[in-house]
């Protein structure tokens, strides 16, 4: 039967600082931890493969150090595919794009971005609009500006095959206020938008609603749940807010929250999706159990909804 | 897609699992804010189990804390079945079943881990053949063998009556050794006594693992897969009496398959040469990070070996 | 002699289970006490103005300490609380960039950057690296004379900025400063200018790191307690991420005490050259962070007596 879903997983290892590492034994018996098991593109693409995942997405964070392996990013997109792994795409913030002038400088850092994308052989930019809330709400001329960046750096993605979706984040300048009125007003042949399940519901949308309402831009998600949904706006807009002082999680593994996954997998069957889906656990102490948990969960619980 | 012949189980090195379940699972994480309670309870093993795609466990003998989490081994059984997995079989020891006098107590007690087995609804007993060498006074005497002989007959009779397949499984430390195995394995009656090829014992041991398995396949009814990276071991050093297994430097006799020197890919085309059919366990003793060598082996036999034999 | 304890000890890059923790208030206020309960009073902080971007808690810049901690003077009562009673120094090592003059011109911001913080945390010294790493330099390399005489001339200057602060130069192994480099270098430089001795840097250049004392003489102006056993047969320095061998992964930094750098005849050493100011450890690349702590705490006891 073939599948709808392809599911990718979020890279949050951070700089890995070996390609492969043919002395393990060696290198393992330094400090005989486990330590020496999460060093290397090789093991953790094996892992990806080893948990069912097909693809990965990257960070552009991460670009520096997988550079300074893969000086060509199309050698680090064949060694993954090697390993039976594919780029899915990548993540991208946009900066400063609700002022005028800053909107053709978001555009080449977009050329930039998707020129990488298409390196890695990937189809999604994922892009987070704007800074963070504390740093200034959105005026009217700042959203009529977010829209205007993000039509023109949506074109520039569709121009190069690379679909652009807007990230939102909870504690973003495009927040509860205007981001369905964003959504809504750009062009829908260059601006998508991906869904980060965890990220919207503590915005304060209902998942499965927002889902229904706008599954017509949703071309790919990011997959997490969270226990703390529609979280109040003086927390959101905070300075700061994402990585909590007592180290609170916002972020947690499909089905170690209170999201309605179950639903949402209904409505995705209801409307066939199809693409690429990522499953993000940032703020998990342990990546790989992370993985192995979600692998599981995707493809032995929801999968029994729509794979 | 064509019908699998292996079915890969994993072997439980996870030690004793305090929960069964832990519904407040964030609460629990908060306790520490580390990794911990990534790995406290069952429903957690069993779900990356399957996450990585192992179809099975591989238990222990040691019953106890499974009954104590459980109630019963039934409700483990149908726990473990519920989230889709089944449970391969166990592993055990035969005891010092070379002296004639201990027989029966070592026949008594495998009987019991025979009927555990069927409880949890099983099919394989692996069972180590003896006491260490070092320990128990190897090497066997001519009496010992034929004794072994005995010991494991009646046991593996025992086992086929009840359904399952009891397979020796060397250890390269143990009293049944390079100088008589092979006779045992031969002089044992085939209807009851099989064997569980460990890639990694036997290798250490001194045999070379391929020409082992073409030799013995049609006594071979299920493995355990795991590497090496010090085969033909000399003898002091298997023989020795400070419980070799476990090295006073951390050196390890075993690792994942891939991450040795064993030739699997040429296991596997024997595999295909003779048809096998059945459970093959992954085992990992020695690694530091269970879970790492969980998806690292599933990796590896998924994508490497499965092109080869699946 | 004083000790102080290096927060570069603490990951923030790189993957391992648990980094994450790094990320959060919590996980530094009690490593504080960690580290006091350790013996030691006093600490040394990487210095990054930009971590903050990257949403964490790393308590490296003014940024951090003003939006976690309630400014300077909330961060040092945190420190304080856990008997740490000293800020000794920070460091930073700038990347390559551009033309001489561009580097230059960074090198020098930069380290007026640290001079301004290092001032108000009441460190006694700022340390930097005046070579990239060699790999990284491209087109500078081909300017080194020009470069070095540009940045010794930097630092005389620096050095009338930072006043009672110990301004120091650390030669890493991956740099065109490295081992006994450094000399020549030290002696076109301002003498307020110290020398930042990285035992492990220095030895992994092949250097004796006793030796290299002695030659400094009375220009060391602080000690970096580094560890290790590993050797450059192949010339990784001059390769990309130095720190991580591709000739062969193996940990570069070992914890204090576990490598191969002879602390005895280093302590004589400093002894020799008369020797007063901050000897810091830096298990950079430990595998376990409390455990490093202690296995300093004992190679400290076991050389001091």
């Amino acid at each position: 039967m073939e599948k709808n879903i392809r599911y990718s997983y979020m890279s949050h290892w951070k700089d890995i600082p070996y390609r492969e590492i043919p002395n393990f034994r060696d290198f393992y018996y330094e400090d005989k931890t486990n330590y020496a098991y999460y060093q290397s593109w090789d093991q953790i693409f094996k892992y990806h493969a080893g948990c069912g995942y097909e693809g990965m997405e990257v960070a552009p964070w991460d670009l520096f150090a997988i550079r300074t392996l893969f000086p060509d990013l199309r050698e680090f997109r064949a060694f993954a595919e090697e390993r039976g792994v594919e780029i899915s795409g990548m993540f991208h913030g946009m900066n400063g794009g609700r002022f005028k002038e800053n909107i053709p400088r978001n555009v080449e850092q977009t050329k930039a971005a998707v020129e990488n994308v298409v390196l890695l052989g990937g189809k999604h930019l994922n892009v987070c609009p704007g800074e963070n809330y504390a740093d200034g709400g959105l005026d009217e001329e700042g959203i009529l500006n977010t829209i205007e960046c993000l039509n023109e750096m949506g074109r520039v993605c569709e121009d190069n095959g690379v679909k652009l979706g807007v990230h939102n984040e909870f504690f973003c300048i495009m927040n509860k206020p205007n981001h369905k009125r964003i959504i809504e007003a750009t062009d829908p042949r260059y601006v998508h938008y991906c869904l980060d399940t965890a990220q919207v519901s503590i915005i304060g949308e209902d998942l499965c609603k927002f889902y229904d309402d706008y599954h017509e831009r949703i071309v790919t998600f990011h997959l997490k749940d969270t226990a703390d949904p529609k979280l109040p706006d003086e927390i959101r807009y905070a300075p700061f807010p994402e990585i909590q002082d007592d180290g609170h999680r916002w972020f947690w593994e499909l089905g170690f929250g209170v999201l309605d996954f179950e639903g949402l997998f209904t409505l995705m069957k209801k409307h066939g999706f199809k693409g690429w889906a990522t499953v993000e656990t940032d703020g998990t102490p342990d990546l790989l159990a992370s993985m192995a948990y979600t692998g599981y969960y995707v493809r032995n619980v929801l999968g029994k909804i729509y794979c | 897609m064509a019908e699998k012949n292996i079915k890969y189980s994993f072997m439980n090195h996870w030690k004793t699992l305090p929960y069964k379940e832990i519904p407040n699972f964030r609460d629990f994480y908060y306790e520490d804010k580390t990794n911990y309670a990534y790995y406290q309870s069952w429903e957690q093993i069993l779900n990356y189990t399957l996450g990585c795609g192992f179809e099975g466990i591989e238990i222990w003998p040691m019953a106890a804390p499974y009954i104590e989490t459980f109630g019963s081994l039934k409700d483990f059984k149908d726990y473990v079945n519920s989230k889709g997995l089944g449970i391969s079989g166990s592993f055990c020891g035969m005891g010092p079943g070379h002296i004639k006098e201990n027989i029966p107590a070592c026949v008594e007690s495998v009987k019991k881990t025979v009927d555990l087995v069927a409880a949890v609804g099983g099919r394989h007993l692996n069972i180590c053949p003896g006491v260490n060498y070092g320990e128990g006074g190897g090497p066997l005497t001519e009496d010992g063998i034929r004794n072994t002989i005995d010991c494991l007959n009646e046991m593996g009779r025992y086992a086929e009556d009840h359904g399952v397949l009891m397979g020796i499984h060397n250890e390269f430390f143990c009293i049944m050794n390079k100088d008589n195995h092979k006779r045992i394995i031969e002089a044992t009656d085939p209807k009851y006594v099989h064997y569980c090829l460990d890639t990694a014992q036997v290798s250490i041991i001194g045999e070379d693992l391929c020409t082992f398995y073409d030799d013995y396949h049609d006594r071979i009814v299920t493995f355990h897969l795991k590497d090496t990276a010090s085969p033909k071991m000399p003898d002091e050093v298997r023989y020795a009496a400070s419980n070799p297994e476990i090295q006073d430097d951390g050196w390890r006799w075993f690792w994942e398959p891939g991450l040795g020197v064993l030739d699997f890919p040429g296991l596997f085309k024997l595999m295909k040469k003779h048809g096998f059919k059945g459970w093959a366990t992954v085992e990992t003793d020695g690694s530091p990070d269970l879970l790492a060598s969980m998806a690292h082996s599933s990796y590896y036999i998924h994508t490497v070996l499965d092109k080869i034999y699946r | 002699m004083k000790t102080a304890f290096s927060l570069e000890t603490v990951n923030t890059r790189y993957q391992e289970p648990n980094r994450n923790r790094v990320e959060s208030k919590y996980y530094w206020e009690e490593l504080f006490q960690l580290v006091g309960a350790g013996g030691f009073h006093a600490v040394e902080l990487p210095y990054d103005p930009g971590f903050m971007g990257a949403r964490c808690c790393f308590p490296f810049s003014k940024v951090v300490m003003d939006v976690k901690f309630g400014g300077v003077e909330g961060f040092k009562k945190v420190l304080a609380d856990a008997k740490i009673d000293k800020i000794a120094g920070i460091f930073a090592s700038p990347r390559a960039a551009g033309s001489v003059e561009q580097y230059v011109e960074g090198f020098k911001r930069s380290v007026k950057g640290m001079l301004g913080l290092a001032g108000e945390l009441g460190c006694d010294y700022v340390t930097v690296s005046a070579s990239p790493e060699y790999c990284t330099m491209g087109a500078l390399l081909d300017k080194k004379a020009e470069l070095l005489d540009a940045l010794a001339a930097a630092l005389g200057e620096l050095a009338d900025e930072a006043g009672d602060i110990k301004l120091c130069v650390r030669n890493e192994f991956w740099g065109i400063l490295r081992g006994a480099g450094m000399h020549d270098f030290m002696a076109k430089v301002d003498k307020r200018v110290g020398y930042c001795v990285d035992l492990a840097h220095i030895k992994i250049a092949g250097e004796d790191p006793a030796e290299f004392i002695r030659k400094a003489g009375d220009r060391v102006g602080v000690v970096i307690l580094t560890d290790t056993c590993f050797e450059d047969k192949d010339e990784v320095w001059k390769g990309p991420a130095p720190a991580f061998p591709r000739t062969g992964a193996t940990q570069v930094f070992k914890d204090l005490g576990q490598g191969s750098v002879d602390l005895c005849a280093v302590f004589a050493a400093l002894k020799e050259v008369g020797f007063d100011g901050w000897a810091t450890v830096d298990n950079r690349q430990t595998r376990q962070v409390s455990r490093g702590i202690l296995r300093a705490r004992y190679a400290l006891n076991a050389v001091e007596g």
